[in-house]
């Protein structure tokens, strides 16, 4: 077995921004978000930080459909018809443009961009064309071309981009594309000193440019009905020229080009646009959220990343997961739905001698408030197997995770800090805990990996799992600390700052509180709030954080934090003792009322 | 260390509110034809108020610092030197902030394409400060430097970011994670003072951890060897790589990262994350140890002349 140093380095890439196709391809998982992604013809897919965004739409490309070797991926490769086209983007390059001086920003912006677009065609044409044969586990759309069809496709590309030259093949093209973008620096450089003519290479519209190039391509190709894919990745980084001029594309029409699109959960732009996003959802796009819908399939998905990291450990054998890292005390189910039919009989674990049968007689003991409940629904944990059936068994399997959590936490070694995060081990409960985000998954494998027997036989203790939990946590919480900070009623104030008193304080109605099946889960974002406090929130969606718990509504996805529910991520439960659990939602401002740390309430408005 | 028997056409400085920012002037005024100093908004604090009278002391002309003034200051300072001889001033950034660096550096460049300059660049070591490693961390500023945020001519060429460490590990991790490089190198400054080291080795610890084989030192004390580390690094990875220098920590790293920046403005850059106005004012007094080098700045280049 190795170590996680000198594991494959696409597995533990934090970001598939810096790999290529084919090493995304190599340890892709595909989420049912994926098989949404294939289906739509044109798609904007929404999440934060570390949702996958960038693998999906690297996985739609013909280089990694070709080396990807997972179960479903003949099906998968046999379902993309169009010639998938990545066109990344990171901030430096965006800070880069927006810095340019006013008289040329915008001009200079779209036509960086448009050159940017241009050399990603003219790769995936290269690769149609010529791409590497080895390691390839099937032919995708590929196509052949003699080399004179080849510079005629070449110089059309040129051409419509007016990259002022005349290629002889697709590598020439992005030699002339890295050209154009040294000329548009000097002219930048330039613009800020004196006022400077805009060259008319400049003015390029690069979607109408798109279009006709593939256009030209496919006839050249004789494939006239071929269709390609651009595949914008962190759209909120482009020129907001560039966003709402492919948003009126998604509506659709003659286009040889479909677009699929991957955004952060509060957009600036989309703001700027005036709910402009939200109204182009329906018969045209498919909009994919993959934060805070289907809890089950996020589950499911993080499961299937364990069994394939684990199966990669050991070539041929196979290795019981829950053998590995035993039982949990809480319920995975109990995290992803509210949902509280079951088949109607409480499992052994609930009887006396179970671990949370003997929990909850435990928490009955020592907390006056829970007995009354439990004496005033007539719940008697002796007899607790009498239950079956009954809308009290209903009851209990429901409240099983605050139970659990609210006893572990009580008492007299209440604060086990070192070893608050063993409640959360066991694989149901490790599966859960990274809320889908398959970043932080990877992040829980490496950090379990440093925690294993050579042998894999051995059991990784709650004890190892904690550690590795809280390994996670801080990760994700320097993470958060990243975020930048706002003012706050003229003070400042971070984004942990504030999901730390909103952390504390949901623990403190769970924990300290009167007992109650019904202790808030999460919280709900009124109009009212200070604007310092809404960008924060803000940031912290964006960075995973806050999953929302207000259902689907598509329309919605992109509207931002106001009027929605949220819970906070399971990522951060060890932080503040929480279970890990769905229920309602309560005001944030009511939630927080009085607890603020300056001296004037930060939360004085209700909503 | 500056030979205070060197003459300067002029000087320049910051006149905010740490003490050590009058250090330089105090000691070589007698050297220098001519000052200016900038005023940054909200330095009222501290030492503001003496370091304003010295320099007034010394008939400073006094400009804003933005890249007007900076300009207007450096304009000032060699106005009547003939164009045909090589100005010589001193740069005392020990107060300056890492955007007014990034912008003196700039606009030194920028002049330079009318006149020479020989730039003595003099930092004024500060004295331990435990409050400063105290404070919160605040992030409001998140962004290119001013000036020098460089341009990518291949934005799909791979990024590499080099942060100088300080104090503040949250800032560190705040540029990362905003840059997502693919690969991180760090500098980990050694100070006169072992209690600053050792914070700043237990604040960065899992970020010098994660990224073991890619962790060099430098000394405060030697900016030009600094300099040159990252020229070298740059120049090597300019072909294949863009370089986003995060300069966190002593001054000498930022300037350094600035002038490699200069250097390399099609594939290297300078980024600035900073508490911004959030920040909390401390003083710094100076220990005595001024460290110095000497950058010829002709055409928009900036050139290592001595040391």
């Amino acid at each position: 077995m190795t170590n996680p140093g000198q594991s494959d380095r696409s597995f533990f890439s934090y970001n598939a921004v810096n790999l290529s196709a084919g090493d995304v391809a190599r340890t892709f998982v595909d989420p049912v978000a994926y098989g949404q992604l294939v289906a739509a013809d044109n798609a904007i897919l929404v999440g934060p930080r570390g949702a996958g965004k960038t693998t999906l739409l690297k996985m739609l490309q013909s280089e990694a459909l070709e080396v990807w070797d997972g179960e479903s991926a003949d099906m998968f490769a046999s379902y993309v018809k169009s010639s998938g086209v990545f066109i990344g983007a990171d901030r430096l390059w965006a800070e880069q443009l927006d810095a340019t001086a006013e008289p040329i920003r915008v001009a200079l912006s779209n036509a960086a961009y448009a050159f940017h677009v241009a050399r990603s065609l003219s790769r995936v044409m290269q690769f149609r064309l010529h791409g590497p044969r080895e390691g390839s586990l099937r032919a995708h759309l590929r196509v052949n071309m003699s080399s004179e069809l080849e510079a005629q496709a070449a110089a059309a590309l040129s051409r419509y981009f007016s990259l002022g030259g005349s290629p002889r093949d697709m590598t020439g093209v992005s030699r002339l594309v890295q050209r154009r973008l040294v000329d548009l620096g000097g002219l930048r450089h330039a613009a800020r000193f004196d006022d400077v003519d805009i060259p008319a290479w400049v003015h390029i519209d690069a979607l109408t440019a798109a279009e006709a190039a593939v256009t030209e391509f496919n006839a050249l190709a004789g494939e006239s009905e071929h269709r390609w894919t651009l595949l914008f990745d962190e759209l909120e980084l482009a020129p907001s020229e560039l966003v709402r001029e492919l948003l009126s594309r998604l509506r659709g029409g003659m286009s040889p080009i479909n677009y699929k699109l991957s955004l952060a959960p509060v957009l600036e732009h989309a703001k700027l646009l005036g709910g402009a996003v939200g109204a182009v959802d329906g018969q045209d796009m498919d909009v994919i959220a993959l934060s805070g819908t289907r809890r089950e399939d996020a589950t499911l998905f993080t499961g299937r990343l364990f069994e394939q990291y684990f199966s990669r450990q050991t070539p041929g054998g196979t290795v019981g997961l829950q053998k590995l890292f035993g039982d949990s005390l809480t319920d995975g189910r109990e995290a992803v739905t509210t949902d509280d039919s079951g088949d109607g009989k409480l499992s052994s674990v609930y009887s006396a001698k179970g671990p949370v049968g003997k929990a909850m007689a435990e928490l009955r003991a020592k907390d006056v408030s829970f007995k009354k409940y439990l004496d005033r629904n007539r719940i008697d944990l002796a007899h607790i197997d009498e239950l079956a059936g009954s809308s009290r068994a209903a009851k209990v399997r429901k409240m099983r995770n605050l139970v659990v959590t609210r006893n572990y936490f009580r008492g007299s070694d209440s604060m086990r800090s070192r070893k608050s995060a063993e409640l959360y081990s066991g694989y149901d409960a490790l599966t859960v805990f990274p809320d889908g985000n398959p970043r932080m998954t990877l992040s829980l494998l490496r950090e379990l990996h440093i925690r294993l027997a050579q042998n894999l036989d051995e059991r990784v203790s709650p004890s190892q799992q904690g550690q590795a939990i809280l390994a996670v946590q801080e990760r994700f919480v320097a993470l958060l600390s990243a975020q930048e900070s706002a003012v706050v009623r003229g003070q400042p104030m971070t984004v942990l700052e504030l999901l730390d008193l909103i952390g504390g304080r949901l623990a403190s109605r769970i924990l300290e509180e009167e007992f109650s099946p019904d202790a808030p889960a999460g919280f709900s974002v009124g109009r009212n709030l200070p604007g310092g406090i809404i960008l924060l929130l803000e940031r912290a969606f964006n960075a995973g954080a806050l999953i929302p718990v207000d259902g689907l509504d598509k329309n919605r996805v992109l509207d931002g934090v106001v009027d929605r529910k949220f819970r906070l991520s399971y990522l951060l439960a060890p932080r503040y003792k929480l279970p890990m659990r769905m229920g309602k939602a309560v005001s944030l401002a009511s939630l927080l009322r009085n607890v603020a740390p300056t001296s004037s309430p930060l939360f004085d408005l209700d909503s | 260390m500056v030979e205070s028997t060197r003459g300067w056409d002029g000087l320049l400085a910051v006149c905010g509110y740490e003490t050590r920012g009058r250090a330089v002037a105090e000691t070589y005024a007698a050297n220098v034809e001519k000052m200016a100093i900038l005023i940054p908004p909200r330095s009222e604090f501290h030492a503001f108020r003496e370091n304003r009278r010295l320099f007034e002391t010394l008939q400073a002309a006094a400009f804003p610092s933005g890249h007007q003034g900076i300009y207007a200051a450096i304009t000032e300072l060699v106005l009547d030197i003939p164009l045909d001889r090589v100005a010589k001033i001193i740069v005392d950034y020990s107060a300056m902030d890492r955007d007014v660096i990034a912008e003196v550096v700039d606009v030194l460049a920028e002049v330079s394409q009318i006149r020479r300059f020989s730039v003595t660049f003099a930092y004024s070591v500060g004295d331990f400060e435990t409050a400063l490693a105290e404070d919160q961390t605040f992030i409001t500023v998140n962004r290119p430097a001013l000036s020098l945020g460089g341009w990518s001519a291949d934005p799909y060429s791979p990024l590499i970011g080099v942060v100088g460490l300080g104090y503040e590990s949250d800032l560190a991790l705040a540029a990362l994670e905003s840059l997502e490089p693919a690969q991180t190198y760090l500098f980990e400054p050694l100070g006169a003072d072992g209690r600053f080291d050792e914070i700043v080795w237990r604040r960065n610890e899992s970020l010098l951890m994660e990224n073991i084989e890619r962790v060099a030192s430098y000394s405060v004390s030697q900016p030009l060897s600094l300099y040159r580390s990252l020229m070298s690094f740059a120049g090597a990875m300019a072909a294949e790589a863009r370089v986003v220098f995060v300069p966190l920590g002593p001054k000498v790293f930022a300037l350094s990262a600035a002038l490699a920046a200069l250097n390399h403005p099609n594939s290297a850059s300078m980024w600035r994350v900073s508490p911004g106005e959030a920040r909390r004012p401390r003083d710094r007094r100076a220990t005595g140890e001024v460290y110095s080098f000497d950058v010829s700045f002709h055409e928009r280049l900036a050139l290592v002349a001595d040391s």
